[in-house]
């Protein structure tokens, strides 16, 4: 009796911290060298590629199955605001930019659970070829649960996180993905 | 056994637990992916809708593309797929294996806007010889996705683009 509870309290604890060991790799992904920080943005360039490793993949496959390789399109995401904090729902947050060096960009805003959010504006994006810019080129675009006037993106009031896509990326976002400028994101009011 | 021995064995264990889940875990959510957008067949051209927050099969879809995929499978004959060529605006077409390593895409700008023909084969095969122009891609694993991306850049061009994209083909040889 006591070998049979002990091997069955023996796998369950096997599992268990075989599962929880391995969701805790692969939320901190990830192989040395692929991942670029670059202000509140982060990218796994090894995404796609040939040469992922399996916690790549399977990070990959959880949060962004299908993913282009790093020389078709470079995904930057970010859950965080510039000042380092998590977003909160409750606050606006804007972010400031000018066009990336890429053919085409887009940000859109996920819900926790990685897919569109539910809101009846479906104002999920805002790309290149959407953005009201000023006359210098520059753009302000704003995240929220309220509407805004112009250059809206719809957050959800259970959390939110963002991406960054950037098709075919020019020179600079290539060679420098972690220092290249990016549009900062500054938190506004909160309710 | 000690508790010793126990522990030991737990932890060994444990991480074999770690293993299989981090090796299995992409080929798994690829199969129950391709399951779900192939469930009317491999080797055939399906159109999604625009995504937008009722879309739930693969996460974080754009809501600025117009997705069509193939599921495919070249364990028996190899795949042509032809790709459409929607105009001025950016258009790609990617195969995944059943890992979910993106091992070829190709994008408007490299076909000089003109549809293609790619022949995705196994690697134990061979096909006669092509066309000039057309690719010869081999697939990694013997199944996998071909997902066709076309961007709408415009949306007063949606209707425009979900017509020019339909035109794309993935047929077995």
């Amino acid at each position: 009796m006591n070998f049979v509870l002990s091997l069955v309290a023996s796998i369950v604890a096997a599992v268990v911290v075989g599962l929880g060991s391995a969701y805790f790799a692969v939320q901190s992904a990830m192989p040395a060298g692929s991942v670029v920080k670059n202000g509140p943005w982060s990218a796994n360039l090894a995404a796609g590629g040939t040469n992922a490793d399996n916690y790549t993949r399977t990070a990959v496959a959880i949060g962004g199955l299908l993913a282009l390789n790093k020389d078709e399109t470079i995904y930057y995401g970010t859950s965080e605001d510039g000042a380092g904090e998590q977003f909160d729902p409750k606050c606006a947050y804007r972010i400031e930019g000018r066009d990336p060096d890429a053919r085409w960009w887009s940000i859109t805003a996920y819900a926790k659970d990685h897919f569109l959010i539910n809101h009846p504006s479906k104002r999920y994006s805002v790309s290149k070829t959407s953005v009201v810019r000023a006359a210098d080129g520059s753009f302000v675009i704003r995240v929220s649960t309220a509407q805004a006037e112009q250059n809206w993106i719809a957050a959800s009031p259970d959390g939110f996180q963002l991406t960054l896509r950037l098709y075919n990326p020019g020179t600079s976002v290539r060679d420098d993905p972690a220092g290249v400028a990016l549009p900062t994101i500054t938190k506004e009011a909160c309710s | 056994m000690s508790w010793v021995k126990w522990g030991v064995f737990a932890l060994v264990l444990a991480a074999i637990v770690h293993w299989a889940a981090v090796a299995y875990a992409p080929t798994l959510i690829m199969s129950r992916v391709m399951s779900a957008i192939g469930a009317k067949g491999t080797n055939q051209i399906g159109h999604g809708e625009r995504a937008t927050a009722a879309s739930r099969r693969i996460v974080k879809p754009s809501p600025d593309l117009l997705y069509s995929q193939c599921v495919f499978d070249v364990s028996r004959r190899p795949l042509r797929i032809t790709t459409a060529a929607p105009t001025d605006t950016y258009w790609s077409v990617a195969f995944y294996a059943a890992n979910t390593d993106n091992f070829f895409v190709l994008n408007d700008t490299q076909a000089k806007g003109q549809p293609a023909t790619i022949i995705l084969m196994g690697s134990a095969q061979n096909v006669p010889p092509q066309p000039e122009g057309t690719l010869v891609v081999t697939a990694p694993t013997t199944r996998g996705i071909v997902l066709f991306r076309t961007l709408i850049n415009d949306d007063a061009r949606e209707g425009e683009l979900d017509q020019q994209r339909k035109a794309a083909k993935c047929e077995p040889m």
